[in-house]
C-alpha cells in the first residue's frame, strides 16, 4: 500500500547515481529539479525518460537542489513516484509578458480536468511571471476545495534564464502543473519565513503591479543601493539580503517580497509578486536561528495536516535568499525538516525565486518569498 | 594558503610547527573554515551598515518632526 518511491542524483562527473534496491518502479510521476545548465545541456533528462517510460516528467531549474538532507548545486535530483490509487494529470501554459500572469493562471487551471481534482503542484518560470497574479488566476478558476502549492523556478544567483519541465524538453517562459486526483491522497502544507523586519516603516508611494519605484517619495532602488553598499553591484541577487515585508492593513500578517530584476533606466525594482501602492513596507534581515526554526515550523504545520503517520513524501521549496545568507549552514534548515518529519519520509525539493502556498491549511494561497514551503503527501 | 582569512592564518602560524606539512584534506577544511570567517565578517559589516543608516534615517525624521512642532 501507499506510494513507492525512488530517488536519484545526477552530477556532471558521476552521471546518475542509483540508490540501493533501485529497480525501476512503474512510476506515474517523476519530479526533477536541476540547475539551468545541467537541465539544458545534458542527457540527464533523456535517461530519466528512458528509465521511467510511463511517467510524467515534471520539474524546473533551481537555485540549488535538495535530496534527502543534502543541498546540491549544478546537479539534477529526481524522485519517481508510483502511487497506489492516486491519479495524476500534467499540463503547461506558455507565458507572454507580465501583464498576462492572471490569465496564465486561469488557462492553466482550466487545462486540468476539474472533477475530483484534489491538489495542484505548480512550477512557474521565475523571471517572467508576476507570482501574485498567477496565484490569483489559479485560485479564481479552480474548484474551491482544490489546494495549490508550488514555486517559481530559479537560476542560481544569475537571474538570467529559468526553465520548467512539463513532459517536454525544459523551456523558459512556461508555467506547468501536476494535478492530483483521488480520495486516498492526503496533502499537507505549510510555509514560514523567519526574517526580522527592521528600521522605519515606509509607505509605497509609487508602484505598478510588481514594479516598485518609490518609497516615501524617494527612489526605492537608491535605498537598496545605499543599504547594500559595496554589494549593490550584485543586484538583483544581493537584494535577497534585504527582503521587503509588506502589509496593507493594520495588524495583518505581512507577506514578504524579493527583487527579481532591476531597471537602471526606469530606476525601478521588479518583485516576484505585487507591491501595491499605499501599502507599508519594511526592510528585513536574516536571523539564522529563526530561519531554521521557520523551516521546522513549516514542516510541523505540513505534517500535522497528514495525520498520525509520517508522510510518504515531502516536497521542499525554499527561497534562494535563504541559501544566500545561510551559505555553508544551509543544510541545517533541511535537517530541521528531517527532524520534524522523521527518517522514513523521502525529501526532494529546490531553492526557488518564490514559493506558492497558504501559510497554513485553510488560509488563502499566496505567493511568498524567503520562506521554506513544505508540501507533504500520503496515501492512506 | 596565502588567501586564507587573516585571523585563521595567524592561528595557523601560532599553533602549527610546519604549516606546509598540511595534507590536501586539511587544506580543504581550512578553506571552508576561512570562508565561514569571511562570511561572518561580511554579515557583520552589512548589519553595522544597516544600523548606521537606520539611525541616521531616524535622527533625520526626528529633527524634521521637531522642526514641524517648533
Amino acid at each position: 500500500m501507499g506510494m513507492k518511491i525512488e530517488q536519484r542524483t545526477w552530477t556532471r562527473t558521476e552521471g546518475w547515481s542509483r540508490s540501493e534496491g533501485d529497480s525501476g518502479i512503474s512510476a506515474q510521476l517523476v519530479l526533477v529539479f536541476g540547475s539551468t545548465c545541467a537541465l539544458k545541456a545534458t542527457p540527464a533528462l533523456d535517461e530519466t525518460r528512458a528509465d521511467y517510460p510511463g511517467a510524467h516528467l515534471f520539474g524546473c531549474s533551481t537555485g540549488g537542489e535538495i535530496l534527502g538532507t543534502q543541498v546540491l548545486d549544478d546537479s539534477v535530483v529526481s524522485t519517481a513516484i508510483e502511487f497506489a490509487s492516486t491519479e495524476i494529470q500534467c499540463a503547461s501554459v506558455s507565458v507572454k509578458g507580465h501583464g498576462g500572469s492572471f490569465q496564465v493562471g486561469v488557462a492553466l487551471a482550466r487545462s486540468m480536468p476539474q472533477e475530483g481534482l484534489r491538489h495542484l503542484l505548480v512550477l512557474s518560470d521565475g523571471l517572467r511571471v508576476n507570482g501574485s497574479r498567477l496565484v490569483d488566476g489559479l485560485e479564481s478558476a479552480l474548484p474551491t476545495d482544490a489546494t495549490v502549492t508550488g514555486g517559481l523556478s530559479g537560476d542560481g544567483e544569475r537571474f538570467e534564464e529559468t526553465l520548467v519541465v512539463s513532459d517536454g524538453p525544459p523551456e523558459s517562459g512556461t508555467v506547468g502543473a501536476v494535478g492530483f486526483y483521488g480520495e486516498g491522497l492526503k496533502i499537507g502544507f505549510g510555509s514560514l519565513g523567519g526574517w526580522d523586519p527592521f528600521g522605519p516603516e515606509r509607505r509605497i508611494t509609487r508602484s505598478t503591479a510588481n514594479v516598485l519605484y518609490e518609497l516615501d517619495g524617494r527612489s526605492a532602488l537608491d535605498l537598496y543601493r545605499e543599504y547594500l553598499g559595496e554589494h549593490a553591484d550584485g543586484l538583483p541577487a544581493t537584494g535577497l539580503l534585504f527582503p521587503l515585508s509588506l502589509r496593507t492593513k493594520e495588524g495583518e500578517t505581512g507577506v514578504v517580497r524579493t527583487i527579481i530584476s532591476i531597471d537602471e533606466q526606469e530606476n525601478s525594482l521588479t518583485f516576484a509578486g505585487n507591491v501595491p501602492g499605499g501599502a507599508y513596507a519594511r526592510l528585513m534581515k536574516a536571523n539564522f536561528d529563526r530561519l531554521v526554526d521557520g523551516s521546522m515550523g513549516a514542516a510541523t504545520i505540513s505534517r500535522a495536516a497528514i495525520g498520525e503517520r509520517p508522510p510518504e513524501l515531502a516536497i521542499l521549496i525554499s527561497c534562494v535568499g535563504r541559501k544566500l545568507v545561510l551559505k555553508q549552514r544551509i543544510e541545517e534548515e533541511v535537517e530541521g525538516v528531517r527532524d520534524v518529519l522523521g527518517d522514513s519520509t523521502p525529501l526532494i525539493g529546490f531553492y526557488s525565486y518564490g514559493e506558492i502556498s497558504p501559510f497554513v491549511p485553510g488560509a488563502p494561497c499566496q505567493l511568498h518569498n524567503q520562506t521554506m514551503t513544505v508540501t507533504t503527501l500520503s496515501e492512506s | 594558503m596565502e588567501n586564507l582569512h587573516q585571523l585563521l592564518l595567524r592561528q595557523i602560524r601560532r599553533s602549527l610547527e610546519d604549516p606546509n606539512a598540511l595534507s590536501d584534506d586539511e587544506r580543504v577544511l581550512l578553506g571552508l573554515v576561512s570562508d565561514a570567517y569571511e562570511q561572518f565578517d561580511d554579515d557583520r559589516a552589512i548589519m553595522e551598515r544597516s544600523l548606521e543608516l537606520m539611525s541616521k534615517e531616524l535622527l533625520d525624521a526626528n529633527s524634521d518632526l521637531r522642526a514641524t512642532f517648533e
